[in-house]
């Protein structure tokens, strides 16, 4: 009996082993035969497809300096070109330019690539690039153009500046989404990878030009249709009609932006309840930067690492109540979901909070009504850098002559401590990535965390023949 | 009976049957093709005659400097050792004779073969056969690059001058059959050799002499700069010595602007020229010492790819070449296109052309056996084939990716081709050996191991120094570590 245990217990031990072996074997085979590490292809991207993408807020057709989602400033700069580009290691590239700006005769020259093409068919000229910089410096993102005086053609290919900024410093301005060309015609036309077309629908068609300055982009199309809830979003997305979603989405696969643009809180410190510093110091204490992470906000009080967070003396134990009113943008669903999780902080607090939200057109004139105490907006950094970020912030709050007089001086580099200030609270980044099909290549963003439409690409297995690309071929 | 014999002819006995037929064969080749060298002069029959008469030039003859005191000879016999293949005698006498003894009739020259072309049994061959000049011609293989020796002797005067006059070059298959062939080239003998080479940004890549020292140099362009590199041999192992590096000139961008950026390479009248897809210019490479410099040039091809046959232009708003080539020396204009004709309007335009486009295309002229050389066309489309083209047949297979080199390796008068993989995302690359024989045929050789990266750049050329030709081939791994293949 002793014996027959013994011996049971030894083969139990054999089996053990032999089990624990055959583990590792198929341990061994699994990592051996696992996939390898992705790798690009030994074809280069094919040209041609269409894809289909949602919009993440109001369609319109895009205009430099005009976007107030992430999405919209990646249609700009789909759309337009802009003199200079910065490159992904910090270096500007001439793009519209032939080379960087040269001081002449007290002015800085800047000469122009001959043969591009406007989409339409005409040659982009100084005078267009003089006309369009002209307008920039009339609207909301003229602070961009401080510290530079008058821009006159002088040939048809050459710009003079009248400014003492350095050639460097000019050339970063100039790479700002904001003071991209745009000529105008029956339509507002620019130089960039893709035409677009709003659709009587309200969606965005972009077709890919092919003699694009910046190089053609490899999709033949890309549809932008109009926004949806997300759940409906959602549902298309799974029944193919759309290749990528901004919700979450089983299955699919995903990339996010690297750089957040900062969603500011800006109170109305002219007027109202918010002009006063207790009030506003109870409001800060009312926020709850981590349960806005569900909204899509990657919490954060800093504007960028390093620079101060806007703060007041005593706001964990300041006590306010009564109305407040919170102004949107109509345009951005993502501002209207932040507000009404705002809402319910504030209300808890004792708050009785209101969201209003406004159109694109109508919001300027409320915001300069001063009828509202705060309200959201998502900075979306024209140029790279700390310096930049916290002029743009300036502008945003509506200190443009603050904006102005850090642009005077330079817009590069790294922050101005004496100029950090932005007085707005910063509820954290923008979280911004898209979901996409398998069949969607080529998703990734810009430095500034934009969207690169023009390298989204369609697999050559989803091209293939001759009927590749054509509008119902949807995968 | 039958079945029983059937039962007795087991595998075993087949395979015993088959190896003994293969070493019969083998002992009957070998002794009709080594015809033993004799060291008395066996005449043959006379020089140009049974020449094909659309052979042109050998270039190893072309490169003799044949002595001045040839000229207003009567009569000369050349003496040369027995061609490995009888076929090939006829075109060799008619080669050598025309490059080595030039103002001379065919008719009024001799040839007789002997392996003794000493001065003095040259000397005395001449006196008694009645010529005033006698030439002996030496030739040895020596790796894969045939060298040829000519020693003329002046019979008329006493003493007797003599003269010497080297050339060599690599092996092809006439000169297979003059010397011997190569070993013949197999799947199983294809050696691929791998060096870590980080090369991030790299632009194109070629192998070609710019130094003019006679041994090839490996020219990798990448974004910034220009590298030389020399491939050292110890033994199996390789070593990637840099000679220099320079960074490009400053030129302006291209409109269209090229959203993927490549360099290519080209020869132009003995000078290797490059150019970018993303920036103006045409440079001719110069290394001198240790200094690389560009050299900007007008090119027989502006801003295109130059070939034999004409020259090749990117496809504007494309990142591959138009497959209509233009006349060399023509200006290049950039079409002019409407609102419409401006835009995309399919997806690819592959379908429609004439000819197929290309990401990269091979024009090589391979001689063959016959001393006829034949132009061997290959090309890898944007959609993934390989469509090779030689003496009016075509043939296709699909599959492969944007990396194409060629060469005839083996010197068998077909040209080799190395491709890469069409790679799915996740897929391994690899490269595949094709044979593209001259007819037309194309065959799978050697197929490599699977490779992490993607091999989007290959070249091939002398670059072991050894008259064979190498392929090179650059795997660049998106988490670094990049490697360098040499197949050969």
């Amino acid at each position: 009996m002793q014996l027959e245990r013994g011996t049971r217990a030894t083969a139990a031990r054999a089996g053990t082993w032999r089990r624990l072996a055959c583990a590792l074997a198929v341990v061994a085979c699994a990592t051996l035969t696992g996939p390898l590490p992705r790798v690009q292809g030994a074809l280069p991207p094919a040209y041609g497809g269409v894809a289909v993408l949602p919009a993440d807020g109001t369609l319109a057709r895009p205009l430099p300096g005009e976007a107030v989602t992430p999405l919209q400033a990646a249609l700009e700069v789909a759309v337009y070109d802009t003199l200079y580009t910065p490159q992904s290691n910090g270096r500007l590239t001439p793009l519209l330019a032939v080379d960087m700006p040269v001081r002449l005769q007290g002015e800085l020259r800047v000469r122009l690539r001959e043969g591009v093409r406007v989409h339409g068919g005409t040659t982009l000229t100084a005078a267009h690039v003089v006309h369009s910089l002209d307008a920039a410096r009339a609207g909301r993102h003229g602070w961009l153009l401080a510290g530079i005086g008058a821009v006159r053609a002088r040939g048809p290919l050459e710009l003079g500046l009248r400014t003492s900024l350095s050639a460097r410093e000019v050339a970063h301005r100039l790479s700002a989404a904001p003071l991209a060309i745009v000529v105008p015609q029956s339509v507002p036309r620019g130089t960039g990878p893709f035409v677009v077309d709003v659709q009587p629908n309200g969606h965005l068609r972009l077709r890919g030009a092919r003699l694009a300055a910046r190089g053609a982009p490899y999709l033949r199309e890309i549809q932008i249709v109009a926004p949806r809830s997300s759940a409906d979003e959602l549902r298309a997305f799974e029944l193919g009609e759309l290749h990528g979603a901004f919700v979450a989405a089983r299955g699919s696969q995903s990339v996010r932006a690297r750089t957040f643009a900062p969603v500011l809180l800006i109170p109305n410190r002219s007027g109202g309840a918010l002009a006063s510093a207790a009030v506003r110091a109870a409001v800060e204490g009312a926020l709850d930067r981590a349960r806005l992470e569900r909204v899509g906000v990657v919490p954060g009080a800093q504007l960028a690492d390093g620079l101060p967070a806007w703060r007041h003396p005593g706001a964990d134990a300041a006590r306010a109540g009564g109305p407040l009113r919170i102004l949107t943008s109509a345009d951005d669903p993502f501002e209207r979901r932040v507000a009404d999780a705002l809402a319910a902080q504030l209300d808890a607090r004792g708050f009785a909070v209101q969201v209003v939200s406004s159109s694109r057109a109508e919001l300027p004139e409320r915001v300069r009504g001063g009828v509202w105490d705060l309200r959201l907006t998502t900075l979306l950094a024209p140029l790279p850098g700390e310096r930049a970020l916290t002029a743009a912030a300036f502008a945003a709050t509506g200190q443009l002559e603050r904006a102005r007089a850090l642009a005077e001086r330079s817009l590069r580099g790294a922050r101005d401590p004496g100029s950090a200030d932005v007085a707005a609270w910063i509820l954290g980044g923008r979280d911004h990535g898209l979901h996409h099909r398998a069949t969607l290549h080529g998703v990734g963003f810009d430095a500034l965390g934009r969207l690169r439409l023009d390298a989204l690409y369609r697999p050559r297995e989803v091209l293939g023949g001759a009927a590749a690309g054509k509008p119902g071929g949807r995968r | 009976m039958t079945r029983a014999l059937a039962s007795a002819w087991t595998p075993g006995l087949r395979r015993a049957a088959l190896a003994g037929a293969w070493l019969l064969a083998c002992s009957a080749l070998t002794t009709a093709s080594d015809a033993q060298p004799s060291a008395a002069p066996v005449e043959a029959p006379a020089a140009g005659q049974g020449a094909p008469p659309d052979a042109s030039p050998h270039p190893l003859f072309e490169t003799l400097s044949p002595p001045a005191w040839l000229a207003g000879r009567a009569s000369a016999i050349l003496v040369r050792p027995a061609a490995r293949d009888a076929r090939a005698e006829a075109l060799l006498d008619a080669s050598l004779v025309r490059a080595a003894l030039p103002g001379l009739e065919p008719s009024r020259v001799r040839v007789a073969t002997s392996i003794d072309v000493s001065r003095d049994a040259l000397l005395r061959t001449a006196r008694e056969a009645g010529h005033d000049t006698a030439l002996g011609v030496e030739l040895r293989l020596e790796q894969q690059r045939v060298h040829l020796r000519v020693r003329y002797v002046d019979a008329s005067a006493d003493p007797a001058p003599d003269h010497v006059t080297d050339a060599r070059a690599p092996l092809d298959a006439f000169l297979a059959r003059v010397v011997g062939p190569a070993p013949v080239l197999r799947g199983t003998g294809v050696r691929a050799r791998t060096m870590r080479f980080d090369a991030a940004g790299l632009l194109g890549m070629e192998i070609a002499d710019v130094d003019g020292d006679g041994r090839a140099e490996l020219l990798v362009a990448r974004a910034p700069h220009l590298t030389a590199y020399s491939i050292l041999q110890d033994g199996a192992r390789l070593r990637l010595v840099r000679r220099a590096r320079a960074s490009w000139p400053g030129a302006a961008l291209r409109v269209p602007h090229a959203r993927r950026s490549v360099a290519w390479f080209s020869q132009q009248a003995g000078r290797v020229l490059v150019s970018r897809s993303d920036y103006e210019g045409d440079y001719a490479l110069a290394l001198r010492g240790d200094a690389l410099s560009f050299e900007g040039v007008e090119s027989e091809c502006p801003g295109g790819l130059r070939f034999a046959d004409g020259c090749a232009h990117w496809v504007a708003g494309r990142d591959y070449f138009g497959g209509a080539l233009q006349p060399l020396g023509r200006r290049h204009t950039r079409p002019s296109g409407t609102e419409e004709g401006e835009e995309d309007e399919g997806p690819d335009e592959e379908a429609r052309a004439r000819t197929p486009r290309f990401y990269a295309r091979v024009l090589h002229s391979v001689r063959q056996a016959s001393g006829r050389v034949l132009s061997f066309d290959a090309l890898v489309t944007p959609h993934g084939s390989l469509v090779a083209q030689v003496a009016g047949r075509r043939a296709s297979v699909g599959g492969q990716g944007a990396a194409l080199a060629g060469a005839d390796v083996d010197a068998d008068g077909a040209l080799d081709l190395l491709t890469s993989d069409y790679v799915r995302e996740g897929q391994p690359d690899r490269l595949r050996w094709f044979r593209l024989g001259a007819d037309g045929q194309l065959g799978l050789v050697w197929e490599s191991p699977p490779a992490r990266g993607a091999l989007l750049h290959a070249a091939a050329g002398d670059l072991l120094d050894t008259g064979r030709p190498a392929f090179v081939a650059f795997e660049a791994r998106a988490d670094g570590g990049s490697r360098l293949w040499v197949v050969d």
